[in-house]
């Protein structure tokens, strides 16, 4: 079976919107890619954004590794940043639900519902 | 014949792969390997989905803790069982896994479970020679 790099199963991308920072991923998070995911935003959370929003729409594939990343994520940033899910379909929405993730941090449907709800 | 190559109560072939090296980089090829076969043997996308993800959880753990050394292979088989209108997938390694911390904690540990959630029937068989996931859907 041929062997595939994390660069070809994920990729991450960062917008800032004022204070909010998007994480874009697009492709599979899985135990190989996963931490590209962790690194991103890791990165992301040094420069002290108010508000995160990982928006995994174009995502296909989740794995447990990538639900640990977001579980991590929620833990790190605590009260002091806003962290926020976007989710669309079951490739995603399936894994946070079962596991209950979903219960944990707030999962929007849009990147648009995302970022402009307020709480 | 216009059946799209998909199954109409005749078994297909199994999807077997032997001794891969237990290392995360071949299981993506191993996931798409798996979406075809569902998809040959009449799965929906929901359940081959679900049969996709359930597996590469069972590949995952093989890779976590069967061998702590970092160097093994493992086993894939996927069986189409028309008569008894199921799929069988197996995961098997020939290690001996690391034993995983008595609390995984809030950040890990979501594989095994959501394993369960996923298929219908999930049995973990683990001896001196090795450990097996059998995996199974009504079809």
């Amino acid at each position: 079976m041929p062997s595939t790099t994390s660069k070809e199963l994920v990729s991450v991308g960062v917008q800032w919107h004022g204070s909010t920072a998007l994480v874009e991923v697009t492709g599979a998070v899985d135990v190989l890619s996963a931490p590209r995911l962790e690194k991103a935003v890791a990165d992301v959370l040094t420069e002290a954004p108010t508000r995160l929003v990982i928006d995994l729409t174009g995502v296909e594939f989740l794995a447990s590794a990538g639900l640990a990343v977001l579980a991590g994520t929620q833990q790190r940033t605590g009260e002091q940043v806003d962290f926020r899910v976007v989710a669309e379909g079951s490739a995603t929405g399936r894994p946070l639900h079962l596991t209950g993730l979903d219960q944990d941090f707030a999962v929007y449907p849009t990147r648009e519902e995302a970022l402009i709800t307020d709480v | 014949m216009t059946n799209n190559g998909k199954s109409r109560g005749l078994a297909i072939d199994d999807l077997r792969h032997n001794a891969i090296p237990a290392t995360a980089d071949r299981l993506p090829a191993l996931r798409q390997a798996l979406a075809e076969w569902a998809e040959r043997a009449g799965m929906t996308p929901d359940d081959t989905e679900e049969l996709v993800l359930a597996t590469y959880e069972a590949m995952a753990n093989v890779i976590e803790h069967a061998y702590p050394d970092g160097v093994g292979t493992f086993d894939l088989v996927a069986t189409h069982l028309p008569e008894q209108h199921c799929v069988e997938v197996t995961v098997a390694d020939r290690g001996q896994w690391r034993p995983p911390p008595a609390d995984p904690g809030p950040l890990h540990g979501r594989g095994i479970p959501l394993m369960r959630d996923l298929a219908q029937n999930v049995a973990l068989h683990a001896n001196s020679t090795g450990t097996s996931a059998v995996l199974r859907w009504a079809v």
